[in-house]
């Protein structure tokens, strides 16, 4: 029975009589009710606030019972649904439980039955309590190893958080450092996804990937005859992406002059398109990345001293794999269960011979390369579990295969094993596994 | 196809008829949920003792829901009527000058 907090419970039904007078015995067993007319006003509702129970009849106007039901379950409403149905509709009330209704009453709705709804209602909403305390369990551990797309939960990840929830607010530039495959335009997206600037436009531009012409065309755009064959005029990076957040990946590798460009754009907040005359005010936040020694760059003068302190109000280091290595589990692991869904494998996991090369490998790619190396071991995977010969690329299975083969001669003519050097980016410690594990799987691969 | 009908029966042709007839016991089923409903408010709330205009809107619904399921009966009972006499004609129309009974 609700005591302090009054709980809500939803009554759709479009006869008026039947709403209101079951409306009248809910509220007289202390919910709060809410009638709603049919099932358009019903979802608008549910949708609204949080009702622990929905008393739906399943013969509405507009949108009826069942696609009612699906719809909460399409937009992730969470609410027990129990559906009030008359004889000739008892298919779909079955139907409606098997989508999950937690109960039918069958009209007509004599005294008994109206007993039975009195009694249903707490019942459903105890499963309703249950499953939000699951729900939030989950968004407890999902917010404990997940932050937007970025998965971590190592002291350093933590750390790249507190950062980004602390600078996405302001409208300050943000230079994410860090090395090939960190994840680097994902923290800026996450930068933006937390800004004020998240329903705005999110641009990302490769600076080193354009050659020089393109590159300024693509930022500043081109008035229509500024060069040969550019029969219209075409909006730039900064004017596509006024109003959100511009990301500019490698922006070392940028050429000086179109350098001078952009900070003046930072300066001013103008832009003026190529062949263009007019100044054209833009809206916009910058988010940099680069995997150059910085210090180096500006030394050599590949980033102009000027640009470097207007993009680094906030300078954001993203960590290596290797120096993250307490995340390389809950990585690979979702990894695992993403590609295995993609690919439409039932894969249990990896066995342990994998997990020790996984975790004995440096991982000079970080997350990107881990990520190619579960993908392709999905895919090459024969059983139900991931083995170390389907996770190692091609040149390390060999080198690990040859170190046990010569870990095997020395072991049977020395009597006592001895480790040869293996491969690059193994940690000298796991060689031993690593070596093992191919050994072993070999020895499988020899019985098939 | 059999020669002739049942006389409750509506002629295969009656489809609308049917569909008329299932609409109106729908909306007299739904005016007697109303009246059973209200009256359990009703009931419930004048057990324990509440005040009378807790009460009286529930057994005016009741009353009002009650008159609109006789009013809906009544038209169920007279269109059924119309439809199983159209039926009868349309089924001696249907019937063979060989089965016909003897003048």
């Amino acid at each position: 029975m609700p005591s302090t907090t009054k709980q809500r419970v939803l009554v759709a039904d479009d006869e008026r009589a039947i709403a209101e007078g079951l409306g009248a015995i809910l509220s007289d067993e202390g919910y709060e009710i809410t009638i709603a007319p049919d099932g358009e006003k019903a979802l608008e509702e549910l949708a609204a606030g949080s009702y622990g129970v929905a008393l739906i009849d399943l013969k509405m106007p507009k949108i009826d019972g069942l696609a009612l039901m699906n719809e909460l379950q399409a937009r992730n409403i969470a609410t027990e649904c129990i559906i009030i149905t008359g004889q000739a509709t008892i298919d779909s009330a079955v139907q409606a439980m098997r989508e999950g209704a937690y109960d039918y009453i069958e009209k007509p709705l004599n005294q008994e039955k109206l007993n039975r709804v009195k009694a249903l209602i707490p019942k459903a909403l105890e499963k309703y309590a249950i499953g939000q305390k699951n729900r939030e369990l989950a968004t407890r551990i999902e917010n404990l190893t997940h932050y937007g797309e970025l998965t971590g939960e190592s002291e350093e990840m933590r750390a790249v958080y507190q950062i980004i929830d602390a600078v996405a607010p302001s409208n300050a530039s943000v230079l994410i450092l860090g090395e090939s495959g960190t994840g680097k335009e994902l923290v800026a997206r996450a930068v933006h996804n937390k800004s004020d600037r998240a329903k705005g436009p999110f641009f990302a531009l490769n600076c080193a990937a354009l050659p020089k012409d393109i590159l300024e065309n693509e930022l500043f755009g081109h008035e229509k005859g500024a060069f040969t064959g550019s029969i219209n005029e075409k909006a730039g990076a900064f004017e596509m992406a006024s109003g959100g957040t511009i990301f500019l990946d490698e922006v070392a590798e940028m050429p000086t002059d179109i350098q001078v460009k952009l900070l003046r754009a930072l300066e001013t907040r103008q832009v003026r398109r190529l062949g263009g005359k007019k100044e054209i005010s833009v809206d916009i936040r910058i988010v940099a990345a680069t995997n150059k020694d910085l210090q180096k760059a500006l030394a050599d003068g590949e980033l102009r001293e000027d640009l470097y302190y207007r993009l680094a109000v906030v300078e954001l280091y993203l960590p290596p794999l290797r120096e993250r290595v307490s995340d390389v589990q809950l990585l690979a692991n979702e990894f695992l269960a993403r590609f295995a869904r993609q690919n439409g494998k039932q894969l249990r996991g990896f066995e342990d011979g994998a997990w020790a090369w996984i975790h004995s490998y440096t991982w000079p790619g970080n997350v990107r390369e881990l990520k190619n190396a579960v993908e392709r071991a999905v895919i090459m995977a024969r059983g139900e579990i991931v083995t170390a010969q389907d996770i190692m690329p091609r040149h390390l299975r060999a080198a690990a295969s040859a170190s046990a083969n010569a870990a095997t001669a020395a072991a049977t003519s020395n009597g006592a094993g001895t480790t040869p050097a293996t491969s690059n980016g193994q940690r000298g410690g796991a060689k031993k596994t690593a070596a093992k594990a191919a050994k072993g799987k070999s020895a499988k691969s020899t019985k098939r | 196809m059999p020669t002739s009908m049942p006389k409750s029966m509506p002629a295969p042709g009656d489809r609308e008829g049917v569909a008329e007839l299932k609409r109106l016991a729908h909306e007299v089923r739904n005016a007697m949920n109303g009246v059973a409903v209200s009256l359990e408010v009703a009931r419930s709330r004048a057990g324990r003792g509440a005040a009378p205009a807790e009460v009286y809107p529930f057994l005016e619904t009741a009353s009002e829901q009650l008159e609109l399921a006789t009013r809906l009966h009544k038209q169920y009972t007279d269109f059924a009527t119309t439809l199983a006499t159209d039926g009868e004609a349309r089924a001696a129309r249907r019937t063979p000058i060989h089965d016909a009974p003897e003048a």
